[in-house]
Formats: C-alpha cells, structure tokens, sequence
C-alpha cells in the first residue's frame, strides 16, 4: 500500500528518475569496456596472417591478478622484441589472452577459446597449479602443446602427458632444499603453514615424503588454512605454542604472504622465528610496501637473481625489461618472456606452425633460455621429471628495510652465497 | 593442559577480531531492518573504505592524521551508498514492484562486481597498504597488534555514536520506528524515501569503517571485503536478522568461537567452527539469539 502513495507523490519525477538511470548505466558499462579494453586490448583488424600464442594468465579476482598483471608486462615485452627481430617462420607472432580467474573451470573454459576459435598453436601463462593441473587436459584432447608456468604442482608433468612441458621448478626439488637447509643450520621442528591449494598441499607432502631420506631427526608440524583467510593470528599462536626453529609459509600470493610476515611480527613470533617462503612473491616490487618495515630477515624462494650467470637470452631479458620499465627485474618478469621464447623456439625449429610439429619439435630439440646449464632437453624422465627442465633454486634473504633486489642476500646454493643467515 | 597466557591472549585476539566483525554485521542488519532488503555490495563498500582511506593518509592528509581520514571516509562513502539508493533502489519502491527483495538481490550482486572491476580498473592491480595506526603493543604476557587493538576501539566508538544517533535524535527515532512499522510511518507522515537512503548510506559508512579500519592490517585490495562480508553475513544470522545487539553479540561471539576452536582443535577448520556456530543457532533459536519470531510487519528491529 504504502508503494502507492509513494507512487502518487512521485510520479512526476519519472522522466528524470529515467535519464539517471540510463546515465549510471552509460557510466557503468564505461568503466566494465574500459577495463575489459585495458586488459585485453584493442581489437585490431587482421592486416597479416600471424602466428597466435595462448596466454592464460589470472586477470581477475580471485586469482593472483598482480601475478597475471606482471607475467602479462614481460610477455608483452617478449612478443614486442620477437615481432621486431622476425617473428617466426616470417610471420609476426600474436598472443591471444584468456582470464582464468585463478579459477580451474575458467582456464578450460578459457583453453577451449583460444584452442577452437582462435586456433593457437601452443598455450602458455597458468600461474594456479590447480589451474594447470585442469588446462593441460584439455590441451591434451586437442593435442595443443602446454607450457605452463609458476605452476609447480608436481603431478602436472607426473602425469606423464604427452602435451605439457614445464620450465619451472618443482615441488620435490623446493622441498629438499628447505630440508637441507634445517639441516645445515640445525632447525629440526618445522612448522608449515599450508595453503589449502594444489601449490600448498603439494609442497607439504613433498616435505613429509623426502624428510625420512633427508633430515629425519625433523619434526614436522602443519597447520592448514584457506587461502581466502585474512586473519592468520590463531594459526600462528597455535604454531607458537608448539615451539618451532623455522616456519615454512606456503602461501601462494603476496597478500598472504604479507599478512602471514605481519601478523607474526605482530606477535612476535618472527623474526624470533625465521620464516622461510615458498613463493617468489616477495620479489615483487610491491613487496615492502605491503610489509612496511616487518619484512626484514623474510627467507623466500625464487629462481633469477641479478648475481646468476646469465644466458645471452637472459642477459637481454633483463637489460631489455629494466630499460623499458625502468624497474629491476624479478622471476615473474624474465620467466614470462623466457616461456614465450620456448614455444617460439620450437615453432622456429619444427619450421611449421603445426601443433604436432611443434610437439616434435619440443620432443627432439635442445633449447636454451636464460639460465644455465644450457642448452637443456625435454626427456621422458621418471615421476615429475617428465618433461620438465627449470633454473636453479635460490634461496635469499632481506637484511634490511627497503632493500633493493640486487643487493638481497643469498643463503643458496652454495656457489652464489654471500651471507649466512641473518638473525635479529 | 592449558597454557593461560596463550588462553588469555586467545581471548582478546577472538574479542579484537569480533568487534571489528560487528561493524560490518551491523551495517547489513542496519539496511535490512529498515528497507527489508539485503546489501549484498557490503564488501564492495569495505573495499571502498579501504581505498578512500589509503588515500587519505597517504596522498593527504599524512599517517598521523589516520583518526580523521575514518570518519572523512565513513562521510564519503555514505555519500555514494545515498546516491547510489537514489539512483538504483529508490526505483524499486517507487514503481509497485512486486519482488523488490529479488531484484535489491541482483542489483546489489551486480554492483559488487562492478565496484570490485573498478577497483582493479582505477587503482591498478597492486596490494595497498595505509600506514600503520599503531606498533604492536607489549601486554607483559604476550604482543597483540596496535593497529587491531585501535580498530577495535574505534568499531566500538563508531557503535557508541549509531546508538546515541538511533536513541537520542528525531532521524533515530525515525528509523527505529521504520524498522518495526513502515506502513504507520507513512501515514504518520515520515518520509520513508529519506529514511531509506540514510539506512543505505549509514550501512554502506559501517562497512567503510570497517575496511579503514582493518586496511593496515589486512591491506588493500578489490576482493579483500568477501571474507568479512561472508563473517557479516554469518553474523546476522547468528544474532538474530535486523537486530543490532544480536550483530553485536554475535560479532563477538564469531570471533571468539573460530579463534578459540583454531587454536585448540583443528586450525584448517575455521571457517566451519563459524559455520558449526550456525547452524547450531538455527537448530535450537532458528530467529537467531535475538532475532524475533512472529511479527506481523516485520522480522527484525532496532533494538
């Protein structure tokens, strides 16, 4: 009833109430194209047959979007110097992007896309395990060769697929050196923080599976959480209260990675206890401003620094990227070029831009990218060892607030090393 | 055995944590007490509060003036959920439409991913994080952080200010007397379309509180409202729909269960201590703790 009297009292605002409404639409769909464009682009008319390269990256929330966004800088900036020097097979190369949203059923659906209308030849990007855990079945259906990347799950090449070639590090191979490096400095009772994702999980039972042949004096101890969570405290008091020497954080993303380093600092926990992590995220520039001055002494993963010996196709990755954005370079922004260099490479070596000659070609070739040693090949090897070639593992160390990538202290390997551990 | 102190700073971690639960609970209890529908932009409205004062203390005014950036962005986002009530919802009362529950639904759903897209479009994909408002504080037994303890505080101040506003002013009364009688409001001559935009606004402010205040600790970002929007959510259950001391109860109540039950049994269960909660509540008070039962009109109140 009283919608009516309302009705009576405003009829005559109806006209105006329209043009508002259709104005707030008009803005709206302004702001959704203007970030669908900003993110995929600007269609442009097809001018010359190009070879297109599949990328799908996470764009979007809930998946790591900063991951995507800076894959995304190095890709484009790969594909700019490639299209400049030739291309491949004289014609120019085209990446075609996908969302997958960090969300598996994304990524296939986005696979399906790129492989049926847009007909890549080959298909990179990923990022989430999960998600290439997902994709890479797909690409083997339609016999799409799969080169993801920052997916380190190892059950992506254990499958033994004959589609997926990896080019980054693995689960097994991480946790060993995290083992060792207990070992080395007499931390035996290792507290993990799990991430409930194929990356998180994954990691945890590499640890459980290597400590009885690597450091069995260790105790483990594992708290899982959700990757959603915001709030870490209770978990890192229940990781207090079991006493640890070392915490392993296997949170996947930086906003994780921060809480988990702020809110331990919060009750200090760290740095009266190392923590170690998994991902590379903290070599991401954005990293200190998300810790502020809480991040020094944090350990993490990664697999460039400025101080390894480089390829000459590592050492114009980096040169090119820090001249044209004008920041240093990190993992992210030279694996991302360096995977888009593989398929190029192995499109130039089959001499055809058939998805089956490039299989063959990923096969029997040696390739090089921008660590050594060089060149390596693509066997059929045992377990995860499928198809799967990576960079070395580093493992470094902030000594101080603020500090510059370059001057990070590396912990590992041994032949890089420049400091021990620092503690507070 | 239990150790006490760990006890002891369970307990005011469960009680930080849940207060700052409560801005957001009342904030979704606030809207639908009064309009009868459900907010479920709130998160895009934390997220906004998050932004507004990064930039605030940040670009503006600078990190010691982090106490007046809150109520600056408490104020601005009031403003938008006005506007936006305007522009988008009014219409539904206006017009006789029938299902106007069913299309706030959509609508409101529609507008957190489109807050949530803009937010990526406008401010770039990166992580923000506004200075802290305070270092962690040493209690003797155990650190806590300053910046929650202070955020606690000021969800308590912001409630303390709704419930001098809701008891001691006309608008108060106003709304109060909306939330349990829109039809007599009407014929009593009070504006329910002014009463309507200021719930909206007022529940938009309370969620902004709580992403400024939590943004130093759980930083910023598009999609960093879902989790305490879902607690929200959860929350009103738990108190009862449209009770304002049920959200405050059952903020309280959350935060201590998933802190408490985390630390002492299985912490990957968390979220399902909260959910265990629940459904707990609906089994033996299915109107929640203080939720009403049968009302002719209405379904929750001011209280």
């Amino acid at each position: 009833m009283e919608i009516k009297n309302i009705m009576l009292i405003s009829h005559n605002r109806g006209l105006s109430k329209t043009i508002t409404i259709i104005i707030a639409v008009v803005i709206v769909v302004g702001i959704v194209s203007g970030g669908l464009l900003y993110y995929f682009g600007l269609p442009s008319a097809p001018t010359e047959e190009t070879i297109k390269i599949g990328m799908i990256c996470p764009f979007s929330p809930p998946g790591s979007y900063t991951f995507g966004a800076n894959i995304r800088k190095s890709l484009d900036l790969g594909l700019r110097v490639i299209n400049e020097e030739g291309g491949a097979l004289g014609k120019k190369i085209e990446i075609v992007y996908g969302d997958s949203e960090g969300i598996p059923e994304k990524g296939v659906a986005a696979a399906k896309r790129l492989i049926l209308e847009d007909e890549v030849v080959a298909i990179g990007g990923v990022a989430h395990s999960s998600v290439a855990l997902s994709v890479q079945e797909t690409c083997e259906e339609y016999g799409v060769p799969f080169v993801p990347s920052a997916a380190s799950n190892k059950d992506i090449t254990a499958k033994h697929l004959a589609t997926t070639y990896r080019i980054h590090p693995i689960d097994p191979g991480r946790a060993a050196v995290w083992l060792e490096f207990a070992k080395e400095l007499g931390f035996n009772r290792i507290a993990m923080m799990v991430e409930n994702t194929d990356f998180g999980i994954g990691l945890a039972d590499a640890v459980k599976d290597q400590k009885d042949d690597l450091y069995p004096e260790a105790e483990i101890f594992d708290v899982v959480f959700d990757r959603e969570s915001m709030d870490y405290t209770s978990f890192l008091l229940q990781i207090d209260a079991w006493g640890p020497d070392l915490i392993v954080d296997t949170s996947a993303a930086l906003t994780n990675i921060a809480r988990v380093c702020t809110q331990a600092y919060d009750i200090d926990l760290y740095p009266r206890v190392p923590i170690v992590c998994a991902s590379q995220e903290p070599s991401l520039p954005e990293f200190w401003e998300t810790v502020e001055g809480k991040g020094k002494y944090l350990m993490f993963m990664t697999y460039y620094h400025p101080a390894m010996t480089l390829t000459p196709l590592g050492e114009k990755i980096v040169s090119t990227y820090e001249d044209y954005y004008e920041e240093e370079a990190f993992y992210v922004a030279v694996a991302g070029w360096g995977h888009l260099q593989l398929i190029v490479d192995a499109i130039k070596l089959a001499g055809s831009s058939e998805r089956a000659d490039i299989l063959n070609a990923l096969n029997t070739g040696s390739f090089t990218n921008y660590w050594y040693p060089a060149p390596f090949e693509f066997t059929e090897g045992e377990g995860p060892f499928w198809h799967q070639s990576s960079p070395p593992f580093l493992m470094l160390q902030y000594t101080e607030v603020n500090q510059n990538y370059a001057d990070v202290a590396i912990l590992y390997p041994e032949e890089l090393k420049t400091q021990e551990m620092a503690r507070p | 055995m239990i150790d006490s102190t760990l006890l002891l700073n369970v307990l005011v971690n469960g009680l930080l944590i849940g207060s700052i639960y409560c801005l957001m609970a009342i904030g979704i209890a606030f809207v639908y007490s009064v309009m009868r529908i459900i907010n479920w932009s709130m998160a895009g409205y934390y997220v906004m509060g998050g932004y507004i004062q990064y930039l605030l203390v940040v670009q503006i005014l600078g990190a010691q003036y982090w106490f007046l950036a809150i109520p600056i962005t408490m104020f601005l986002v009031f403003l938008i959920g006005l506007i936006y009530n305007r522009v988008v919802l009014s219409g539904l009362y206006e017009r006789g439409i029938k299902r106007k529950f069913e299309y706030a639904t959509v609508l409101t759903i529609f507008t957190l991913y489109v807050i949530e897209n803009s937010a990526i479009f406008l401010a770039g994909e990166r992580i923000f994080k506004p200075p802290e408002f305070f270092g962690r504080i040493d209690f003797g037994l155990f650190f806590i952080s300053g910046s929650k303890v202070l955020g606690s505080f000021g969800a308590i101040l912001v409630l303390f200010a709704l419930s001098l506003f809701l008891q001691k002013t006309w608008y108060g009364l106003a709304l109060r007397a909306s939330s349990q009688e829109r039809i007599g409001c009407l014929s009593a001559g009070i504006n329910l379309k002014m009463l309507d935009g200021l719930a909206f606004g007022l529940g938009c402010a309370l969620a902004a509180a709580a992403g400024a205040y939590l943004a130093p600790t759980y930083l910023v970002f598009p999609t960093a409202g879902t989790v305490t929007t879902t607690k929200g959510f959860n929350i009103i259950i738990i108190g009862g729909m449209g009770s304002l001391k049920g959200a405050i109860v059952g903020g309280l109540l959350l935060g201590l269960v998933e802190t408490f039950c985390s630390v002492y049994f299985i912490p990957a269960y968390r979220d399902i201590y909260g959910f265990a909660l629940l459904v707990l509540i609906l089994i033996f008070k299915p109107a929640g703790l203080f939720g009403e039962r049968k009302r002719a009109e209405s379904i929750g109140s001011l209280d």
